[in-house]
């Protein structure tokens, strides 16, 4: 049976409870905002499949909820991640100190070239911004990350930053695919046909490309 | 009789969660009309019953979850009853530790259900394992919430009412008959997406609720008796819990050595770890590694310093001098207690007391006639009276607690009361100094793997501060009540509590000191220095409860250095939160409201229904905003605490290890000293000109050739005027 997609990323969504990692979720695999949703608990996911330069990538997006507590249930998730998106409330302070601790987090328990992102959510609220865009620039240079603002409600950047994401994994994906067969498509058919699985629950922390199985 | 409580929602166990419970409020019932903005009464009441819960039941405190249950309770109960409610489910049906800070009851039962679908549908469970597909992404929230968003409202409150009666077993048994239910589906995909999303469409689906129970109360018999299953959560409760304690030990010691050193094991042995002032001209800066501890002594006046030939047997990690016998004392980490001759240098007597001296006091009974106090890490505190440089002969031994006693504080209350504080793990023993009779203990966080870092009296109050973090704790020596708490780092006051965050941060405080004329200074784990001011001012009464306001702007008072360091600039969050809040809470007396375990009571439940379509229609009526909310302040505080930053300083790429001061004549001296010995710059001297700090440091001299070592500059320098010297010599 022929797949519906060429590629399978996981995509997971962290950050402190409230700055909207739901509502940008939504928005990316809906298209829809609601300013009433209800509060994550634990785990959540939704999946969208999009298209860049001519394959098919089906982003299964993990979201998670923000309260100290859940971080035992929600780190489990990290492992299998190839793309995350670090999440603060540019009307938060406070959401936007928490980022550092989320790295940590990610250092800890994420494969150690996992792509990362960093997005200041909210940003159609700028009378009430306590983040800079510099701010928030000077800490994604800082840890060697790309960054964007977005707004869920006035579905600002939203695309672009999961779409941004993806593009950064797909090259990687594929950098490493090919480094990994010298003379790239002599052996094992056509090249084009190549298509990356991650593994369920599998993979190691250390190697991101353990994650995926060559079909 | 119908009790009315106000109090004031001050209290730590409730403002720790008060965010998050207030981020939830709007988030629980969106789409009922009773929750629907943050005027509603069914908001209100969802917030009091959930802060009060708080103060019920401190070690559990606020889970996210919890929010569901209780909007779905105050469909049905008044806030009392919900309350009532919440407590029956978190303490009575669901295992202990269930929502508490490690979920561990809530993963244990995950486990459980784990177990149950292997004994009941074998080829379900075959098939996920095959998978390696793990369903508590999905289970986990039928059980932490009870269902709430994962089935139709109908069929989920007919498990409610089964759960009410019967406890979390009956959840079990709902869960493996929808997955029985669902089975078909399941089985067909092969693909964790797939699986998952089937998995929760087709339970959202599932109104039909007598083809449910059907299959929970008939098909799936025979299943294991309420008996074995409460066995079987107990074991796994038992396994879970052990894993989550030593798993947290693993991580604070992580902590502790990734920070404590630096990441730096070579340096280890030229850490600084403590340090003196001797006969008011000289301090005593302590280093050294396990098997050798050496000192530096400056002089004050002429700001060099140099190593002596003192040389111990292990680290010293406390100092304390006597100048009145012209002795100083050093505690080892071997145990050993050592005086030595101020003067002269030489080791008058070396005494041991067993366990390691983490920190010393001593305190002047009478002319002639000193006591000491060594705090131990076996939690002992020794007792000893000196009354000449000889070796004491009266030493008694007082068994404190059971964790390392980190640091001696002599506190002097209102009347002139002499207490001595000691701080073990979380929890401060306060004692007479006089009687050593035990007054009273406290613990100052939830948290009991914290560790307290250091106390120092002020006339303010006791400040203190936990291991790791960047929170200053101010606690009133009369009432043991923290009176301020204000992050550092953030530059910030604070009214909440972090929520069981216990992760180490490069800018915690690692040293902290008090002077006389309401300064207070700090000390960071990545080497700034900075100075508050802290000021008492009458309270007036405020009604909103965020009120935000911005500090007066901020005076940047910048101290020029030889060495070049930079000057921080990121103040700009400098507003402080106040918040207040009254919580009216009826409460009565019984301790289990009959009526919620009454399962026959549909009228309530007709009345709700019709309330809940209703909402529907007026859904867009009001788009609550995100961050503001409205509640009365009751403020029985007069007195308030404002700390200014005056001056930021970097000073060491290393921790500030000791910062301490005295009075020379009419100024103030202080002695930073920071990072390892070799370094540059370690030690500084700070004196005040023109209100403004000013700081030169010490310059190490060789002390056999009395040329300088370090820094390179002073080094340069000294050539410099040598060779200009000679010159001139020429010249002539
Ligand atoms: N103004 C504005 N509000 C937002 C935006 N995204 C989320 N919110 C609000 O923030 C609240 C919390 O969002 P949510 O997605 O539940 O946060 P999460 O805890 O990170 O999942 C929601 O109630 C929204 O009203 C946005 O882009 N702009
Ligand atoms: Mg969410």
């Amino acid at each position: 049976m022929a797949k519906a997609y060429d590629y399978l990323f996981k995509l997971l969504l962290i950050g402190d409870s409230g700055v909207g990692k739901t509502c940008v979720l939504f928005r990316f695999a809906e298209d829809q905002y609601n300013a009433t949703f209800i509060s994550t608990i634990g785990i959540d996911f939704k999946i969208r499949t999009i298209e860049l330069d001519g394959k098919k990538i089906k982003l299964q997006i993990w979201d998670t909820a923000g309260q100290e507590r859940f971080r035992t249930i929600t780190t489990a998730y990290y492992r299998g991640a190839m793309g995350i998106l670090l999440v603060y409330d540019i009307t938060s302070e406070k959401s936007f100190d928490s980022i550092r601790n989320w790295i940590r987090n990610i250092e800890e328990h994420a494969s150690a070239d996992v792509e990362r992102m960093l997005i200041g959510n909210k940003c159609d609220m700028n009378d009430r911004r306590q983040v800079s865009k510099e701010r928030g620039e000077k800490l994604a240079i800082e840890y060697g990350m790309k960054c964007m603002e977005t707004s869920a409600k006035l579905n600002e950047n939203i695309e672009n930053a999961f779409f941004t994401l993806a593009r950064d994994i797909k090259a990687k994906t594929e950098k490493r695919l090919n480094q990994n067969r010298p003379g790239s498509n002599s052996q094992n058919g056509t090249g084009s046909n190549t298509k990356l699985k991650p593994k369920d629950n599998g993979g190691s922390k250390s190697s991101f490309f353990k994650m995926c199985t060559i079909l | 009789m119908i009790l009315k409580i106000d109090f004031p929602v001050k209290q730590k166990e409730v403002t720790k969660f008060h965010h998050q419970i207030y981020l939830d409020l709007l988030r629980t019932l969106p789409n009922n009309v009773k929750f629907s903005s943050k005027y509603s009464q069914g908001v209100n009441q969802l917030q009091e019953v959930l802060q009060v819960f708080c103060l019920h039941n401190p070690s559990i405190g606020y889970c996210q979850g919890m929010n569901f249950i209780v909007g779905i309770s105050l469909l049905f109960l008044e806030p009392e009853d919900a309350f009532w409610c919440l407590v029956v489910i978190t303490e009575k049906l669901f295992l202990p530790h269930y929502f508490d800070s490690g979920l561990v009851g809530a993963q244990a039962d995950q486990q459980c259900l784990k177990n149950l679908i292997e004994l009941k549908l074998p080829d379900l469970h075959d098939h996920l394992e095959s998978l390696e597909l793990d369903l508590s992404s999905i289970t986990l929230n039928w059980f932490l919430a009870i269902f709430i968003d994962a089935l139709p409202f109908e069929t989920m409150l007919r498990i409610w009412d089964c759960f009410l009666l019967e406890g979390s077993k009956i959840l079990f048994r709902y869960s493996l008959a929808l997955l029985h239910m669902h089975k078909n589906t399941l089985m067909e995909n092969n693909d964790t997406i797939s699986i998952f999303k089937s998995l929760k469409y087709s339970v959202k689906f599932t109104f039909d609720i007598d083809g449910l129970n059907k299959i929970a109360f008939e098909q799936l018999e025979p299943f294991p008796k309420r008996k074995e299953i409460i066995q079987k959560q107990k074991n796994y409760l038992r396994i879970k819990l052990e894993s989550w304690k030593s798993r947290r030990l693993q991580k604070i010691n992580q902590d502790i050595i990734e920070w404590d050193s630096e990441n730096d094991e070579q340096n280890f042995h030229l850490k600084i770890d403590c340090s003196s002032f001797v006969d008011g001209n000289f301090v005593w800066v302590c280093y050294g590694g396990q098997m050798e501890g050496n000192v530096m002594i400056g002089d004050l006046e002429m700001k060099k310093m140099s190593v002596q030939n003192i040389v111990t047997e292990s680290k010293i990690l406390s100092i304390v001098a006597i100048e009145e016998f012209d002795l100083v004392l050093m505690g080892l980490l071997s145990g050993n207690l050592i005086g030595f001759n101020s003067v002269n240098k030489e080791q008058l007597w070396n005494l041991n007391l067993k366990d390691s001296i983490l920190n010393m006091l001593s305190v002047k009974a009478e002319t002639n006639f000193y006591r000491l106090y060594c705090a131990h890490s076996n939690g002992k505190l020794t007792y000893i009276e000196l009354d000449s440089d000889k070796e004491p002969s009266e030493i008694f031994d007082i068994n404190v607690s059971s964790s390392p006693i980190e640091w001696i504080e002599l506190v002097i209350d209102d009347h002139e009361e002499k207490y001595i504080w000691l701080a073990s793990a979380n929890t401060v023993y306060v004692y007479n100094e006089r009687t050593l009779l035990n007054e009273t203990k406290f613990e100052v966080s939830v948290n009991q793997f914290d560790h307290i870092l250091m106390l120092k009296h002020t006339k303010n109050g006791v400040l203190l501060s936990i291991k790791g973090s960047s929170i200053i704790h101010l606690y009133d020596y009369n009432t043991y009540k923290c009176k301020l708490l204000f992050d550092v780092k953030l530059n910030l006051r604070l009214s909440i509590e972090k929520d069981d965050d216990f992760s180490f941060s490069r800018n915690r405080l690692t040293c902290f000191l008090s002077l006389d004329n309401n300064l207070i200074w700090f000390g960071t784990g990545d080497g700034y220095l900075l100075i508050y001011s802290i000021e008492i001012y009458e309270q007036k009464k405020i009604d909103k409860l965020h009120k935000k306001f911005s500090l007066n702007t901020q005076i940047f008072k910048r101290i020029m250095s030889r060495r070049n360091f930079s000057l921080a600039t990121d103040f700009n969050l400098d507003y402080i939160y106040h918040e207040r809040a009254k919580l009216n809470v009826k409460r009565r007396d019984s301790s289990l409201p009959d009526k919620f375990l009454d399962k026959n009571s549909k009228k309530e439940m007709k009345k709700f229904k019709s309330e809940f379509i209703l909402k529907d229609i007026s859904k867009h009526l009001d788009v609550p905003s995100e961050n503001e909310f409205k509640i009365n302040i009751c403020n029985n505080y007069d007195l308030e605490y404002k700390m200014d930053l005056l001056t930021k300083a970097k000073i060491s790429d290393q921790p500030v290890r000791t910062i301490m001061s005295k009075k020379i004549g009419d100024e103030i001296a202080v002695i930073t000293c920071s990072g390892n010995y070799g370094e540059d710059e370690t030690v500084l001297k700070w004196s005040q000109k023109d209100k403004n700090w000013k700081n030169e440091p010490f310059i190490e001299m060789c002390p056999i050739t009395n040329i300088p070592k370090r820094p390179l500059y002073a080094k340069i320098e000294y050539f410099q005027n040598l060779k200009n010297k000679k010159e001139t010599k020429k010249f002539f």
